[in-house]
C-alpha cells in the first residue's frame, strides 16, 4: 500500500521492520529525523531494541560495532562531519568483518560549512572497506535498507545506504513499505558465526604481523569483490517478494542504443529521468544509474557503456588536486584501455546543495556536442560570484620583500 | 582588531552606511569602563542576530560581548550550533572550526598569540553550546583544563541540541522528555562545573543571563583570571524557548525561575585562593587609583 512518507520516516520504519536489536545515534542534520523516528518506534514498543543516545558519532559507530560483535543486528545513521568523525571506526568495522548497516544522509563536508546535499561525505570514506549503495528515490531507500541487512550479514561486510540529504530525507514521496512477514521471510534472525561468547572465547582485533597482514587485506579485498554477486542476489530476491528492483549494481534507462550517456548516482537520477521524458533528443540519450559504488562494478559498467560515443559522468563530490571528481576518476579507471571506449566528460554539479534543475540534462548533453569541452569541469559554477573578498588573489602570505635573494 | 582598522577615509564618509558610521563613532573598543550598559548604544555589540525572536542566547551574546575587557585584542572560538549563526555578525575576530574541537583550536590560538606577541595581552574565549562542550567535545574541553591552558571557556547551556531540533544532551535534566529521549532522559545532568573545578579551573561560575551586571562581573573576572592564572569556565543557562515550549517573551522568566533557591542554575562560583588573591589585588589597586584621582581633583 502506498503511503505519503517523508524519506526519513520511511527509512526509520524500514529499519524497524528489519528488527535491529541495538540502535546507537547522535543527532546531525539532515539525518536526525531517521533516528528520532526510531527512538519513537522503540519507545512506543513497536520495535523491541536497545536505543543508545551517545555523545558523538565516534561512539555511535563504536557502539554498533560492539553490538554486532556480540551477535546482535545493529543500526546507526549519520552524515557529513559525523561520517568523517567515524572514519577510524569505519575502517575498523570493515577490517574486522563486522556486519552492520548505516544510513548516510549525504551532505557536504565542512569547510565551507554547509548542511546541504552532495556526496563528499560517503565518498571520503570510499576506501574504508564498507559496501556503498546509493538510492535514487525514497522507495529505493526503503528497499535498499532492507536489502542492506541481508547483504551485510551474508557478506560480513558493513553496508552504507546513501540517501541524498533533504532531497530524499526531508521530502515526501509515495512509498510502499513491504509487509512485515515478507521482510521476516527475506531477513531471518541474525546468527553471527564469529560472535563474542564467553562460552567459546575468541580474540577479535589483535595485532597482525607482516607475515599475515597482506593475506588479511587480500581476504577483505576478495570479500568485497565477491559481494557483487550477493548484491545482485538480494535485488533479485527482493523482486520476487515485492515486484520491485533497486537496480542491483548499475542499471540503465532511456534508449539502450543512444549514443550519449549520462551516468549519475543518487536522487538526481529522478530529475534527469523526468527531464528525459520531454527532451528533444531523447532517442539519443542513455541514462546510467550507478547504485553500487563499492564494490565498483567494472565489468557491468563496461557492458553498460558499449556503443556510447560520449559518456558524461555527473559528480557530486570532488578530490581537490586530482584533476577531477571522484566518480569521474573511477569511471575513467574502469574504462581505461577499453576498445572503442566513449569520450568521457566529467562534470561536477550540485555541490553543497546547489539546485539540480530539470534543465541540467540539456546542459549536460550540450557538453558532448563541442569538441572543446574539457575532460573535467564545474558544470554549474557562477564565476561572477568569485570576488576579491572571498579569494584575495592580490595578497600573499609572505612578506613582500623576501630575503632569499640576498643569500649567496 | 584595533579601532584604527575600522576608520574610514573621510572622502568616502558620505557613502558609508549608517551602521558602519555608528561603529566608527561609538565602538567601545579601548574604553576601560565598557560594560553591559553599552548594549543599548553600541552598534558593534551585534545590532542584529539571526536567532529566534526572544532567544536568551542573543541576550547572553550581547552581555558577554559588552563585558569582554579588551575586544580589540580578543579572539573568540565558536563551535557548531546556533552560536555559529551569530558569530558572522559579531565585531570581534572569531573562528569556527568543527563541532567539538573548540578547546583544542583555542589552545593552538592562545599559544601562537603568546608566542607572536610576547609583550602584549591577547585573550582567547571559547563560546560553545552544551553539546559541543560536554558531549562531543568533552575530551578536548577537559584536556585543555588539565594542561592549564590560559583561556576562558563559556558554555551556553540550553540543556539540549537546539540547532538540530531538540535532542537529548548530557547537560539535559534527568527525566526531561526530548526527541531521541521519548520516555525522558535516564541519567542526571552532567556536573561539569564540579568537574571543571576538579580538573584545574581557577575560576568556575554557574549563572543565567537574567542579570546583566552579574554576567559582566563574572565574564570580566573569568577573562582576567585566565590571562594571569589559568583556565576558567562559565556555564550560562540560555534556554531554547522553542524546544521547551515557551513563547518569545518567556525566556527571561524561565531563567529567573531556574536560578531561584535550590534550582539548577542558582548562582554559584568557585575560585582558587591564588585567583582570589589576584582579583583582590586588582580591586585594591583600582580603589587606590580612584582615591588618588579624586585626591588630585
Amino acid at each position: 500500500m502506498l503511503e505519503a512518507l517523508e524519506g526519513s520516516q520511511a527509512i526509520a520504519r524500514a529499519v524497524a521492520m528489519c528488527r535491529p536489536q541495538v540502535v546507537a545515534a547522535y543527532p546531525i542534520t539532515p539525518q536526525t529525523h531517521i533516528v528520532e523516528g526510531l527512538s519513537g518506534l522503540i519507545s512506543s514498543g513497536t520495535l523491541s531494541a536497545q536505543y543508545i543516545s551517545v555523545e558523538s558519532e565516534f561512539s555511535a559507530a563504536s557502539v554498533v560495532m560492539g553490538a554486532s560483535a556480540a551477535g546482535s543486528r545493529s543500526y546507526t545513521a549519520s552524515a557529513a562531519q559525523g561520517i568523517l568523525l567515524m572514519t577510524e571506526v569505519l575502517y575498523n568495522t570493515a577490517g574486522l568483518r563486522i556486519p552492520t548497516v548505516m544510513t548516510v544522509a549525504n551532505r557536504a563536508v565542512s569547510a565551507p560549512l554547509s548542511i546541504w546535499n552532495d556526496h563528499q561525505d560517503s565518498m571520503s570514506v570510499r576506501d574504508s572497506g564498507w559496501i556503498q549503495l546509493y538510492c535514487a528515490s525514497n522507495q529505493e531507500a526503503v528497499d535498499t535498507t532492507i536489502q542492506a541487512f541481508f547483504i551485510s550479514e551474508k557478506t560480513e561486510i558493513p553496508v552504507m545506504v546513501c540517501v541524498d540529504g533533504y532531497t530524499l530525507t526531508h521530502t515526501l514521496e509515495p512509498v510502499d513499505l513491504p509487509a512485515q512477514e515478507d521482510v521476516d521471510a527475506f531477513l531471518p534472525p541474525f546468527r553471527f558465526r564469529r560472535t563474542l561468547d564467553p562460552g567459546a572465547p575468541l580474540t577479535v582485533g589483535t595485532l597482525v604481523s607482516p607475515d599475515f597482514f597482506t593475506e588479511a587485506r587480500y581476504i577483505n579485498h576478495q570479500a568485497i569483490e565477491n559481494a557483487k554477486e550477493i548484491i545482485r542476489e538480494a535485488d533479485d530476491l527482493f523482486f520476487g517478494l515485492t515486484g520491485r528492483r533497486s537496480g542491483a549494481l548499475i542499471s540503465q534507462s532511456g534508449n539502450p542504443s543512444g549514443k550519449t550517456g549520462v551516468l549519475v548516482m543518487g536522487s538526481v537520477f529522478g530529475t534527469l529521468s523526468d527531464a528525459l521524458a520531454s527532451h528533444d533528443e531523447k532517442d539519443q540519450i542513455r541514462l546510467l544509474k550507478l547504485r553500487s559504488f563499492r564494490p565498483f562494478p567494472n565489468e557491468e559498467l563496461r557492458e553498460a557503456v558499449r556503443g556510447l560515443e560520449t559518456l558524461i559522468v555527473l559528480d557530486r563530490s570532488l578530490s581537490p588536486g586530482s584533476g577531477g571528481g571522484i566518480l569521474g576518476m573511477e569511471v575513467r579507471s574502469a574504462l581505461f584501455g577499453q576498445k572503442s571506449a566513449p569520450r568521457i566528460i566529467n562534470a561536477v554539479a550540485g555541490l553543497g546543495g546547489r539546485d539540480l534543475p530539470l534543465s541540467l540534462l540539456g546542459s549536460l548533453v550540450n557538453l558532448s556536442k563541442s569538441p572543446d569541452t574539457p575532460e573535467f569541469l564545474f558544470a554549474d559554477i557562477k564565476r561572477s560570484r568569485i570576488s576579491e573578498e572571498i579569494f584575495p588573489v592580490k595578497k600573499t602570505n609572505h612578506a613582500e620583500k623576501s630575503s632569499w635573494k640576498n643569500f649567496p | 582588531m584595533s579601532k584604527e582598522k575600522i576608520v574610514i577615509n573621510p572622502e568616502f564618509w558620505d557613502i558609508i552606511p549608517q551602521d558602519y558610521r555608528d561603529l566608527v563613532d561609538h565602538a567601545t573598543y579601548g574604553k576601560t569602563d565598557r560594560g553591559w550598559k553599552d548594549v543599548g548604544s553600541s552598534t558593534e555589540l551585534i545590532a542584529e542576530h539571526s536567532l529566534c525572536a526572544g532567544c536568551p542566547e542573543s541576550i547572553a551574546f550581547r552581555h558577554i560581548m559588552a563585558s569582554i575587557p579588551a575586544p580589540e585584542d580578543t579572539v573568540m572560538v565558536g563551535s557548531t550550533g546556533c552560536t555559529s549563526l551569530v558569530f558572522p555578525m559579531v565585531a570581534v575576530q572569531n573562528i569556527h572550526s568543527l563541532f567539538g574541537n573548540q578547546n583544542a583550536i583555542a589552545t593552538g590560538l592562545k599559544r601562537a598569540l603568546a608566542y607572536r606577541f610576547p609583550n602584549q595581552t591577547k585573550d582567547v574565549i571559547v563560546l560553545a553550546g552544551d553539546g559541543a562542550t560536554v558531549d562531543i567535545g568533552l575530551d578536548m574541553t577537559l584536556q585543555s583544563w588539565f594542561r592549564q591552558e590560559k583561556f576562558t571557556t563559556i558554555c551556553f547551556d540550553n540543556e539540549l541540541y537546539a540547532n538540530t531540533g531538540g535532542q537529548e544532551s548530557g547537560l539535559m535534566q534527568k527525566g526531561f522528555v526530548a526527541k531521541m529521549a521519548p520516555q525522558g532522559k535516564k541519567f542526571e545532568k552532567v556536573r561539569l562545573p564540579e568537574i571543571a573545578r576538579e580538573s584545574g579551573c581557577a575560576y568556575v561560575a554557574v549563572l543565567t543571563t537574567s542579570k546583566p551586571s552579574l554576567v559582566e562581573r563574572v565574564v570580566k573576572q573569568a577573562v582576567l583570571i585566565a590571562r594571569e592564572i589559568g583556565p576558567t569556565y562559565l556555564q550560562i543557562y540560555t534556554p531554547c524557548i522553542l524546544e521547551i515550549g515557551k513563547q518569545s517573551m518567556e525566556g527571561l522568566q524561565e531563567m529567573r525561575d531556574s536560578e531561584s533557591a535550590g534550582e539548577r542554575f542558582k548562582f554559584r562560583e568557585f575560585i582558587t585562593p591564588e585567583a582570589q588573591a589576584f582579583i583582590d589585588d586588582m580591586n585594591a589597586k583600582k580603589k587606590a587609583d580612584k582615591l588618588a584621582a579624586s585626591a588630585n581633583n
